[in-house]
This record gives structure tokens, C-alpha cells and sequence, in this order.
């Protein structure tokens, strides 16, 4: 599925980690609801 | 100093979002060992996740480049950020990488995108929460 020329499957494939270093794939984020995900510049 | 004030803003509506049944999650690209002190500095106390390799930015489409931070808009917002008492840390993650974000319903659907054109150009929380109530934006 493409959706505003991104591909969703793509970007829930994507590995963030926790700060216990565990990989979280994005999908997991809005699997079991509506998740507002926020991308901040950077931790300055 | 521009980012630590988006958190620190975030962690102030957190409640707002968890009324709206809606998951808040921040995304950095620094290393996972800064997580915490962004934490501590902001107040937040969300769910609070980094992508170093910022490859989620890219496939959203985020801006990257110095385009994004001579701005006379950026400049401004990060005289403001100062005077508000955010400042600035030793940067952790890409300077160049620009952010914004996304809603996503659980059918994998975008609800929301926003993309900052340079910095200090933030989502919107009162636009995400409209966003959440089905409200055009």
C-alpha cells in the first residue's frame, strides 16, 4: 500500500529502539490503534 | 534547543492525546544513550523512540539539507526557543534532518502527515487533535 507516495509496508518494517535498546518496528506503533508518531530534528 | 521545546510542548498536551484514544510516540535520530536525557530535560513521559538511521525520515520524506535551517523563520523561532529557556544542547542525531509527523489509523492508513520545511517549523499539537477528531486540516 502507497499512500502519499510512501510506502507504508516499507516505513512499518523500520526498526526505532527504546532506550532499553529494544527494536521496535513502526508498524507495531498504530497495529492496535491510531498512533500520532512524532519525528523530532534531532536531541540538541 | 528548537526540539527540547517540541518535546517539552508534546509532554504538556500528553493527557490530550491519551483522551483521544490516540498513542503519542516521539522519534529522534540520535543515539538511544540520549533518550534520557531528552526525557529529563522535557518533562515527557511518553513513548520515546530513536531511528539513527533515519531511514523512516527518508521514506516519509523529510526534508535534509541546509536549506532547512537559514531561514529567517528558523532564526526567529530559535531566538524565541532561547528566551523561553530551551537551550541548546549538544546535538544528538542528524542537524540537517528535519522532522514531522504522522497519524496513522490501524489499518495503516494516513490520517495526518506533516513535513517542517526548516527549523523550528513543528507540527501543530491543536492541528494533530483535530486531525484526531476527523477534522480537515
Amino acid at each position: 500500500m502507497s499512500q502519499n507516495n510512501i510506502s507504508i509496508e516499507e516505513l512499518g518494517s523500520v526498526e526505532a529502539y527504546s532506550e532499553q535498546e529494544k527494536p521496535v518496528r513502526l508498524a507495531e506503533l498504530w497495529s492496535e490503534g491510531i498512533a500520532v508518531v512524532v519525528f523530532v530534528r534531532h536531541f540538541g | 534547543m528548537l526540539c527540547r521545546q517540541q518535546v517539552a510542548e508534546l509532554a504538556e498536551h500528553y493527557t490530550s492525546f491519551s483522551d483521544k484514544h490516540a498513542r503519542l510516540v516521539v522519534i529522534g535520530s540520535g543515539d538511544v544513550s540520549h533518550l534520557k536525557e531528552l526525557r529529563d530535560v522535557t518533562g515527557y513521559q511518553g513513548e520515546l523512540l530513536t531511528d539513527p538511521s533515519r531511514q523512516s525520515f527518508r521514506l516519509l520524506g523529510f526534508t535534509s539539507g541546509v536549506g532547512g535551517l537559514m531561514g529567517m523563520k528558523a532564526i526567529g523561532r530559535g531566538f524565541r526557543a532561547l528566551r523561553a529557556g530551551f537551550a541548546p544542547g549538544a546535538i544528538q542525531g542528524s542537524a540537517l534532518q528535519l522532522g514531522g509527523a504522522i497519524i496513522m489509523n490501524p489499518d495503516g492508513t494516513i490520517r495526518y502527515l506533516y513535513k517542517s520545511r526548516e527549523a523550528g517549523d513543528h507540527p501543530s499539537v491543536q492541528e494533530m487533535l483535530a486531525a484526531l477528531e476527523g477534522k480537515a486540516t
